[in-house]
């Protein structure tokens, strides 16, 4: 179906982006739910931000089921430069196994160990790390604000290189300082983080720490959704209610902005009709019918589209943060 | 043959073979019949916005509406103005569930959400019906073209760009005729700028005005062959040359034969065709002619336009190849704004036309005000023959753009629907169909003026689909018979009403508003039934609803969502 990996061109940088979104290892669920909630609290903790750089980044992945998916992001997110993340005190328990899950769809082909990540060394932004430009582009090294910013950072594909202490990393990480076996393990095996076979030496580790919140939290968008995902899908209870609220309110902000342009447009025809003295009004030179209905309604329509295209993406967000928390 | 015809063939020439070439470099990475029919869903969205762009302005917005405004003045600004707000509409209530859905075609999406094979059917013939109707025009247009610079027989023009058009999708498919189309929109944007431009350079240093209590005038001697009937009226007595002989029109009303030939001196007063306003000053204000309708069509006019855009068939297809459902509202905003500065170029140009082409308001033949603007502009030296090549350009990209996009989309729910395969090969042969079939129409059925004949199309398109997706989209209560009953009663009375307007069997008052455009009425009687018919049949209501309500709505990032298009080709094993 899909042509083949060579066809997937720096154009489809939608590919490129979609693959983030992993399908799931088998016990991504239960792990994903436990550090969800942590990594809720960290975010409620670090206050909320401003919800368009971080919707954009989780919208891109469409493709996730779609036949469209080339986990080529799994070999490039990994950043040669990207810190280590902060101390776990197992690799195994309360740390979701997030490089089973980006590993998991990728066809060996390619991942091959050339394209590991290089141990720690000075965080440079990989060359061929997908850059989304139709996205508010993320500035790789601003760390600020805080938390957004090294969110915007991990997803975009660039190595953050922000030490995770910096940003108040939450508790869960640091339950011991590990650093050093986990270097000293980062030396000993090379490290694939695309390998499905790859013996579990916690490729996490591979990554800095952010970089790994962001795709367990993407990940809740695999094949196998959180609870709440699946009681919004199965309508049950909570789920239904979040449902139709979603689907009547974003039927409401399109109605709103309908009858507004409507009433606009459509009040016009009447008062030209019921007023002649408006076409024989002249403003900036031009007659009011030829400049309201020549010249000033596309800028209008325009307006309108992007602040509806704004209001509805928010309610998105709203939607889908609820049903994540 | 003059320097200015062989010029403009040479330009046409040029944009068919940079078209073919484009899409033939898209054949390289169009290998799957996901490429062919959704361009694997890869494009971004300005590269899609100009895409969809270049496939919406078609012969209608790149002659029709120029004409309209310098017949009828202000009151044509509703069609650019319609053209345009059609696709708020669009990403208010459509494009984003739409794409969300995972359907790839309009007949896929009715299956998906209602599951049922006869309205998947059903609005397989819609398809095909909205979309040989607008096909019609279009090939007309290549016809007028060709016959306004060149006078070849309008039929080699529907021919050749027939042919163009049917082997640029045969061989290429969706995803190269996204590129093919985007560079089509930046030619006729150039094409129509540029003109403007020199036009009110040249509008500015003469210091002229339309506010004159009189008609315009010839600005040279000028012959006028009438090519098809009219009716002409005369407000200031007129000396003609009335097929060499010279006749003294008094004012009053003159029928004027297809064939005559007319002869004025240069500054006489220009008659103008029945309907239309014929004072300068009226012309510039709104409902001063005696056009047919005023406020009553002007709302019909604008519940079609601004609904009907949702339905077109090859808009829709578009859709479904953003890459996700925020991308696809953000590409319908960026088409907002794209139209938006063409339409303003288009609306310059047809003002400018009642200077400078005033003998198009005695022929009739007003679509052709854009084609003509340069020569009259600069005359028919090189400069003249320059700009005319570019603007002929610009027109042919209009037709190639808007057909190729109306064939792929016919012929991608063909070879799905009916051909049942999905197959590259049969995508192939209905494409051969789909650009068959209007082509034998347009060679048969008498010409309406563009805009208009679009306008009925939009009708169509806006009793039947529109109702269905919006209704679909939005409201849970929706069931497969309320929507067969809604697409058939919307679509047999707009059609109808269409059919008896292009037979030309139209009766006064009215009800000839209404024939010419019905949407006042047969939108909302479609929404209407569809909602009835729902409501009494409750009980059919899908089970799966919510959940394909929720994919609708839910933003990607849930994952949800699916990819229909995929899983029938996984399914048919290809």
């Amino acid at each position: 179906m899909r042509p083949g990996p060579e066809d997937d061109g720096p154009g489809d940088r939608y590919d490129a982006d979609g693959d983030r979104y992993g399908d799931r290892d088998e016990d991504g669920a239960d792990s994903g739910a436990l550090w969800l909630h942590e990594e809720i609290q960290r975010r409620i903790a670090a206050g909320r931000r401003a919800s368009k750089g971080r919707h954009s980044r989780h919208e891109v992945a469409s493709s996730t089921t779609s036949i469209s998916y080339v986990p080529r992001h799994s070999t490039a997110t990994p950043g040669p430069g990207a810190l280590p993340p902060e101390p776990v005190s197992t690799p195994a328990r309360g740390l979701p196994r997030v490089p089973a899950a980006w590993s998991s769809p990728a066809p060996p082909a390619r991942v091959t160990p050339a394209e590991a990540p290089e141990p720690p060394a000075a965080a440079v932004v990989p060359a061929d790390a997908p850059a989304p430009e139709a996205r508010p582009a993320p500035s790789p090294r601003a760390p600020s604000p805080p938390a957004e910013g090294h969110r915007r950072t991990m997803l975009a594909g660039g190595v953050a290189k922000v030490p995770v202490e910096e940003q108040g990393a939450p508790p869960p990480y640091r339950s011991g300082d590990l650093h050093g076996v986990r270097k000293a393990r980062l030396d000993a095996v090379p490290i694939v983080p695309g390998d499905p076979d790859a013996p579990d030496p916690d490729p996490v580790e591979t990554m800095d720490s952010r970089r790994v919140r962001v795709v367990l939290s993407e990940r809740r968008g695999g094949a196998r959704p959180v609870r709440t995902v699946v009681d919004v899908q199965e309508g049950t209870g909570v789920g239904e209610l979040l449902r139709s609220n979603l689907i009547g309110s974003q039927l409401t902000v399109a109605l709103r902005f309908a009858v507004g342009t409507g009433l606009a447009l459509g009040v016009l025809p009447v008062l030209f009709a019921m007023f002649p003295e408006i076409g024989r009004t002249e403003l900036l030179g031009l007659r009011l019918p030829w400049l309201l209905l020549g010249v000033l309604v596309y800028p209008f329509l325009v307006l309108v589209g992007m602040w509806h295209t704004r209001t509805a993406e928010r309610v998105e967000q709203n939607f889908a943060d609820h049903v994540q928390d | 043959m003059p320097i200015e015809a062989i010029a403009a063939l040479t330009a046409m020439a040029l944009v068919a073979v940079a078209s073919a070439v484009i899409g033939s470099l898209g054949v390289r990475v169009a290998r799957s019949t996901s490429d062919f029919l959704v361009a694997s869903r890869t494009v971004g969205p300005t590269a899609n916005a100009g895409a969809i762009s270049g496939e919406y302005l078609s012969a209608a917005s790149f002659l029709g509406i120029a004409g309209l405004i310098l017949r009828d003045g202000v009151d044509a600004l509703w069609y650019p103005v319609g053209f345009t707000a059609g696709y708020l509409a669009l990403v208010l209530f459509v494009a984003a569930p739409l794409r969300r859905s995972g359907a790839y075609t309009v007949p896929d999406f009715a299956e998906s959400r209602l599951r049922s094979r006869t309205l998947r059917k059903i609005c397989t013939v819609f398809v095909a019906v909205i979309g040989w109707l607008y096909l019609l025009p279009q090939l007309q247009g290549a016809g007028l073209t060709l016959t306004t610079v060149t006078g070849l027989p309008s039929w080699v023009g529907m021919v050749a760009s027939a042919v163009v058009v049917v082997a640029t999708v045969v061989l290429g498919g969706m995803r190269s005729i996204t590129f093919v189309q985007a560079f089509q929109y930046w030619l006729k944007l150039t094409a129509m700028v540029v003109p403007a431009t020199i036009a009110v350079i040249f509008f500015v240093s003469d210091e002229r005005t339309f506010n004159r209590e009189a008609p315009p005038q010839f600005p040279d001697r000028t012959v006028v062959d009438v090519r098809t009937d009219v009716v002409l009226r005369v407000e200031e007595s007129v000396v003609v040359g009335y097929n060499g002989e010279d006749v003294n029109w008094e004012p009053g009303r003159y029928d004027v034969p297809a064939g005559t030939s007319l002869e004025f001196a240069g500054g006489a007063k220009v008659p103008v065709v029945l309907g239309a306003p014929v004072q300068d000053a009226d012309w510039l204000v709104p409902y001063a002619g005696e056009q047919e309708g005023g406020l009553l069509g002007t709302y019909s006019l604008i519940i079609a336009l601004f609904l009907g855009t949702m339905g077109l068939p090859h808009v829709l297809v578009r859709f479904y190849t953003n890459p996700d459902g925020r991308a696809a509202r953000r590409t319908a905003v960026i088409v907002l704004g794209m139209l938006g500065v063409f339409y303003i170029a288009v609306t310059l140009v047809g003002a400018l036309s009642r200077l400078y082409n005033p003998q198009l308001l005695v022929s009739g033949d007003t679509d052709a005000a854009v084609l003509l603007l340069p020569s009259a502009v600069l005359g028919s030296g090189w400069a003249g023959a320059l700009l005319g090549a570019l603007v002929a350009a610009g027109a042919w990209a209009a037709f190639l753009s808007t057909s190729s996009g109306l064939i792929v989309s016919i012929a991608g729910v063909l070879s799905t629907d009916v051909l049942r395969s999905g197959k590259v090969r049969d995508f192939r042969l209905a494409a051969v169909v789909a650009g068959a079939a209007p082509l034998v129409l347009s060679l048969t059925v008498t010409r309406l003026d563009f805009s208009e004949a679009v306008a009925l199309v939009f009708a169509v398109a806006a009793s039947t689909f529109c109702p269905l997706l919006v209704l679909g989209i939005w409201w849970r209560g929706l069931t497969d018979r309320g929507a067969i009953a809604g697409v058939l009663v919307g679509g047999v009375l707009s059609a109808g009403a269409v059919g008896v307007a292009l037979s030309g069997q139209v009766p006064d008052g009215t009800l000839s508003v209404l024939l010419y455009r019905p949407a006042l009425v047969t939108v909302p009687t479609a929404f209407l039934v569809m909602a009835v018919v729902s409501t009494l049949t409750r009980r059919r209501q899908p089970a799966d609803t919510e959940q394909v309500m929720l994919r609708m709505h839910a933003p990607e990032r849930l994952g949800l969502s699916r990819d229909r298009l995929a899983e029938r080709l996984r399914s048919t094993g290809l």
